[in-house]
C-alpha cells in the first residue's frame, strides 16, 4: 500500500517534470513573445 | 464596420474625400469603385485579384486615410533600385538561402491590417513566413533569397497599401526581452515545483492531523526538500543576490525580508527533518513564487501601455538618397556627413536636418515642431529631419548629423528629464526597513527568554520560528495586484498608465498644468459668431445666407478655417450652391463663383483689394472681436459686402467641467501656452481657469514645469505636441492626449485616449482610490503573519498556522485589490 502511494508520487513528480520541460520550451522558442495577435488569428478564414 | 458603398463621396480604399476632379474609377463585379488617387486604386485592384476582398468588410478604421506618404509616393515606381538593395543589406541576418529581417510597418490600424499583411507576404513565393506583432506593428520575415529579395517584400507590403521599413531592434530593447523571459522562466519554474511541493504538503498536513507513520513521513520531507530546492535557490536566485546587496549597503529592502523568511523557513525545516519535527518548505517556497507573480504582474501592467507606444518613435527614416554628381546613392542616413547633398523625393521623409538649395515644396514638420500648418520651403530655407515633404523634390545641404539633429536632441532632451525624476522609494522597502529591525529583535527577545527555560537547541528553534512566521508572504502581491486591477481598470476607460510606480505617484499630484491648443481647447477651429451687414432687414435669413455663400466657396480649400466654415453648414443643415473657377491665394482668402456670381471670403485686405466696400462701424466692431482672440472672416458676394465669420479655438466640451472637477479635488490649475495673451485669456475665462501663462515658446514649458517643481509641488502637465514632450517629461506625471503627437505620447506617463480632460480627473481619483487599497493591502499582508508571531515566541507554531496566514493574507490582498473594479 505504501509503496504504490510513494510509486504513485514519484510517477506524478516525473509527469509534472514533463510540464515543466515543455514550458521551458515553448518561453525559449518564443510562444509568449506576442500573446495579443493568436486571439485575433483565430477569427481569420484560412484560404 | 464601414461598408465599401456606404461613402459613395469617398474613395473605397482609404476611405478619404474624392475630389470630383482628381477621381479615378474602376469596375468591378460588385460595382463602380471610386478612388481617390492611383495608389489607392491599384492597393484595391491588388487586393482584390488576391482574393482579399474580406479586408474591406473585416476592417475597422476609426478614421479615414492611409500613410501621408503613400498618397504621394505612390504614383512612382514602386521596384526599388539596385543601390537601395545595398543599403538594405545590414538589417538582414542569417547565413545561406534562408534569411530573416525585422520591419516596421507603417499604416497598421486594426487587427484586419495585420491580417491583410501576413496573407499577402505568406502568399508572395519565396516568402517561407511572416509574422507581424499585433503591439509594435513589427514583423518578422523569413525568406528564401534564391527567390525572392527584401526590395521586392517591400514593395509587395507597398503594394498592399502600407509602409514597411527597416529597422535594427536596439540593444536597450534586446535587454529588456532577455529580462522579461528570463522573469517568465523563474516564476515558470517556481508554480511548477511549488505545485509539486503542495502535493507532499498536503500529505505532511494530513499526517500532522491524523497522524502518520514515519517512514512515509520521510519521504514526503524528502520530496519536498527536493522540489523546493530549485524554487529557493533558482527562482529566488535574484532575490538572494538582491538581499546580499541590500545587507552589504545596510538598506533593509523588501527583498531582505523575504529572503530572511524563505531561508530561515529552509533551513529550520533541514534541521527538523534530520532531527524529527514539522517542516515549513511550503512557507519557503510560496514566499518566492508569489513574490515573483508579483513582479510579472507589475510587468504586465506596464507593457501593456508602453508597448503600443513605443512604436511610435521612428520617426527619422535610416536611409538618404546622395547626390553624387547626376547619380544618386542610397546609403545609411549614419553615413552621410555635413556639406553632403541628399535628395528629397516628394512624399518623402527628410532624413536629416539641413538647409535646402535646390526646389521648392512645402513641409509638414507637425510630428517634429508640432506646427500644424504645412512650412513653404524654397532654396536658403532650412528642413528638420523627420518632417515630411510635400509635393515638390528638394535638394538638401545637410547642416546637422546623428546626435545634433533636432530630433536627437528632443529626445536627448526628453531622456534626460526622465532620467532626473528619482525612482520612487517602494512602500514595501520603506515598511521592510522598519519592520526587519523589529522581527530580528523579537527572535533575539524569544531566544534570551527561552533559553532560561529550555535547552539552547530548543531555543534556537523558537527564534527561527519568529522568522519564518513574520515574513508576510502577501506582501510581493499587495502592491502589483493593486495596481494590476487599477491599471486595467483605468485602461478601459481609456486611459494608459505606464507602470504602477506613476499610479501611486498620481494620488500626489497637486498641481495640474494644461497645454492650451488641442488639451483644454479642440484644436480645430469653429465659428462661433456671424455678423451680417445689413442691420436686421432680413434678420435670421441673412446669417443663413452669409454662411450659405462662404461655406459654397470654401467646398474647394483645404485651409483649417475654410474646412471649419463647411463643417459649420453641414451642422446647421445649410445646403450649399455648386462652386466653380476655384482660387485660391494662402494666407488672404478664396474666390469662387457660386450661383452666378463671384464671392470673395477672406482677410480684409483681400476683399478690399477686390473692391469690396466695408462699413466702417462693422469693421470697427469686428477689431474689438479680434481683441478677444477671435479670428475675423469677411464674406463679400460680387463687390458687395455681406458681412463677417467669426471663428476661434474654442474648448472642448467638458473641459470647464473637468477644470471644476479638479479644483474641488484642491488641485491647482495652470494653463499654458504659445499663443498670445489675449486669445489665451478668452479661453481661460471659458472654462474658469484663473492661472495663466501665454506666449511661452516650447523650451520655456518645461523651464515653468521646473520652477513650479522647485516650489515643492507635485505637477501634472497635460498635453499633446511635441512642443510639449520637454515638459511632459520633465513635470512629475506626463499626460498625452493620443490624438496628439507620436512623441508626446512617447515623453508622457500616461496616455489619455479619450482626448477630453475629464480623464484627466479619473486617472487622479483612480490613483488616490488605488494609493488607499495598496495602503489597506500591505496592512493586511502583514497583519495575519504579525498576529501570529506570538504563537512561534511561545514555541507553538506549526506549519498549519503557517500556512493559513500565508493563504488568508493572499486572499484578502486580492479580494480587496478587486474592489477596484
Amino acid at each position: 500500500m505504501l509503496w504504490t502511494i510513494i510509486a504513485l508520487i514519484i510517477l506524478m513528480f516525473f509527469v509534472g517534470l514533463a510540464g515543466w520541460f515543455i514550458f521551458l520550451w515553448a518561453v525559449k522558442s518564443g510562444q509568449f513573445d506576442d500573446i495579443e495577435r493568436p486571439k485575433h488569428r483565430m477569427m481569420d478564414d484560412d484560404s | 464596420m464601414e461598408t465599401s458603398t456606404a461613402h459613395s463621396g469617398r474613395c473605397d480604399h482609404c476611405l478619404l474625400p474624392v475630389d470630383g476632379q482628381d477621381a479615378r474609377y474602376d469596375d468591378y463585379p460588385t460595382g463602380r469603385k471610386t478612388f481617390c488617387c492611383n495608389a489607392c486604386r491599384a492597393i484595391y485592384r491588388m487586393i482584390q485579384e488576391e482574393g482579399l476582398g474580406e479586408f474591406y468588410r473585416k476592417r475597422d478604421w476609426r478614421s479615414s486615410g492611409i500613410p501621408k506618404t503613400l498618397i504621394t509616393a505612390g504614383d512612382r515606381g514602386t521596384e526599388p533600385d539596385v543601390e537601395e538593395l545595398e543599403a538594405l543589406a545590414t538589417f538582414i541576418r542569417g547565413d545561406g538561402l534562408v534569411k530573416e529581417a525585422n520591419l516596421m510597418i507603417d499604416g497598421i490600424r486594426c487587427a484586419s491590417c495585420i491580417w491583410l499583411n501576413e496573407k499577402v507576404l505568406e502568399r508572395t513565393p519565396g516568402i517561407l513566413s511572416a509574422r507581424v506583432n499585433f503591439a509594435t506593428h513589427r514583423a518578422q520575415i523569413r525568406w528564401d533569397s534564391s527567390r525572392i529579395t527584401l526590395g521586392r517584400i517591400l514593395s509587395r507590403i507597398r503594394s498592399a497599401g502600407y509602409i514597411a521599413r527597416t529597422f535594427t531592434p536596439d540593444a536597450h530593447e534586446a535587454l529588456l526581452k532577455q529580462q522579461n523571459r528570463d522573469l517568465l522562466l523563474r516564476f515558470g519554474t517556481a508554480a511548477f515545483f511549488s505545485m509539486q511541493l503542495m502535493l507532499f504538503s498536503f500529505g505532511l498536513y494530513a499526517g500532522f492531523f491524523q497522524g502518520i507513520d514515519p517512514v512515509s513521513k520521510h519521504w514526503l520531507e524528502y520530496g519536498a526538500l527536493l522540489v523546493c530546492t530549485p524554487v529557493l535557490f533558482y527562482s529566488g536566485w535574484p532575490f538572494l543576490k538582491s538581499a546580499a546587496r541590500g545587507i552589504r549597503n545596510r538598506s533593509l529592502n523588501m527583498d531582505v525580508l523575504i529572503v530572511l523568511g524563505a531561508l530561515s523557513a529552509y533551513a529550520l525545516s533541514v534541521r527538523q527533518m534530520l532531527m524529527g519535527g514539522e517542516v515549513y518548505f511550503d512557507t519557503s517556497a510560496m514566499i518566492i513564487t508569489l513574490v515573483l507573480l508579483g513582479r510579472l504582474l507589475e510587468n504586465a501592467a506596464r507593457h501593456k501601455a508602453s508597448e503600443a507606444v513605443t512604436r511610435l518613435l521612428a520617426l527619422q527614416p535610416q536611409e538618404a538618397r546622395l547626390v553624387q554628381g547626376t547619380d544618386r546613392v542610397i546609403v545609411p542616413a549614419a553615413r552621410v556627413l555635413i556639406g553632403d547633398l541628399i535628395e528629397i523625393l516628394p512624399g518623402e521623409k527628410v532624413p536629416l536636418d539641413g538647409i535646402v538649395r535646390q526646389g521648392t515644396s512645402e513641409t509638414d514638420g507637425s510630428l517634429v515642431t508640432g506646427e500644424s500648418m504645412p512650412v513653404d520651403v524654397s532654396a536658403g530655407s532650412e528642413v528638420i529631419g523627420g518632417s515630411l515633404n510635400g509635393l515638390g523634390s528638394l535638394i538638401v545641404e545637410v547642416t546637422r548629423i546623428g546626435q545634433d539633429t533636432l530630433i536627437a536632441q528632443i529626445s536627448r532632451l526628453v531622456e534626460q528629464a526622465q532620467a532626473a525624476t528619482a525612482p520612487i522609494q517602494r512602500l514595501a522597502d520603506r515598511i521592510s526597513a522598519y519592520f526587519i529591525p523589529v522581527v530580528l529583535a523579537a527572535s533575539g527577545a524569544t531566544f534570551w527568554y527561552s533559553y532560561h527555560y529550555f535547552y539552547v537547541d530548543h531555543s534556537l528553534l523558537n527564534a527561527v520560528s519568529v522568522l519564518v512566521i513574520a515574513c508576510p508572504c502577501a506582501l510581493g502581491l499587495a502592491t502589483p495586484v493593486a495596481v494590476l486591477a487599477g491599471t486595467g481598470f483605468a485602461a478601459r476607460k481609456g486611459i494608459l498608465i505606464k507602470g504602477g510606480d506613476i499610479l501611486e505617484r498620481i494620488h500626489k499630484v497637486h498641481t495640474v498644468v494644461l497645454d492650451k491648443t488641442g488639451t483644454i481647447t479642440t484644436g480645430k477651429m469653429s465659428v462661433v459668431e456671424i455678423r451680417g451687414q445689413g442691420s436686421g432687414v432680413r434678420g435670421q435669413g441673412e446669417e443663413k445666407e452669409i454662411v450659405q455663400y462662404a461655406a459654397s466657396a470654401e467646398q474647394g480649400s483645404e485651409h483649417p478655417m475654410g474646412s471649419a466654415i463647411v463643417r459649420h453648414a453641414e451642422q446647421e443643415g445649410i445646403q450649399l450652391y455648386p462652386f466653380a473657377a476655384f482660387k485660391a491665394t494662402p494666407g488672404q482668402g478664396v474666390e469662387a463663383a457660386v450661383n452666378g456670381s463671384v464671392v470673395v471670403v477672406g482677410k480684409r485686405a483681400y476683399l478690399e483689394a477686390r473692391g469690396v466696400a466695408l462699413d466702417p462701424a462693422i469693421v470697427q466692431e469686428a477689431g474689438l472681436i479680434e481683441n478677444t482672440g477671435k479670428t475675423v472672416i469677411w464674406v463679400a458676394r460680387g463687390t458687395m459686402s455681406l458681412g463677417y465669420l467669426a471663428l476661434m479655438d474654442i474648448p472642448k466640451e467638458d473641459s470647464e467641467a473637468a477644470v471644476g472637477l479638479l479644483k474641488s479635488m484642491r488641485i491647482d490649475v495652470t494653463m499654458v501656452t504659445g499663443d498670445n495673451a489675449a486669445t489665451a485669456r478668452a479661453i481661460a475665462d471659458r472654462t474658469g481657469i484663473t492661472s495663466v501663462i501665454a506666449g511661452v515658446l516650447p523650451r520655456e514649458k518645461s523651464e515653468e514645469i521646473e520652477r513650479l517643481k522647485a516650489q515643492g509641488k507635485v505637477v501634472a502637465m497635460v498635453g499633446d505636441g511635441i512642443n510639449d514632450a520637454p515638459a511632459l517629461a520633465a513635470a512629475d506625471i506626463g499626460m498625452a492626449m493620443a490624438s496628439g503627437t507620436d512623441i508626446a505620447m512617447e515623453s508622457a506617463d500616461v496616455v489619455l485616449m479619450r482626448s477630453d480632460l475629464k480623464s484627466v480627473v479619473q486617472a487622479i481619483e483612480l490613483s488616490r482610490k488605488t494609493f488607499r487599497i495598496i495602503k489597506q493591502n500591505l496592512f493586511w499582508a502583514f497583519f495575519y503573519n504579525v498576529a501570529a508571531i506570538p504563537l512561534a515566541m511561545a514555541g507553538l507554531l506549526n506549519p498549519i498556522i503557517a500556512a493559513a496566514a500565508m493563504a488568508i493574507s493572499s486572499v484578502t490582498v486580492v479580494m480587496n485589490s478587486l474592489r477596484l473594479r
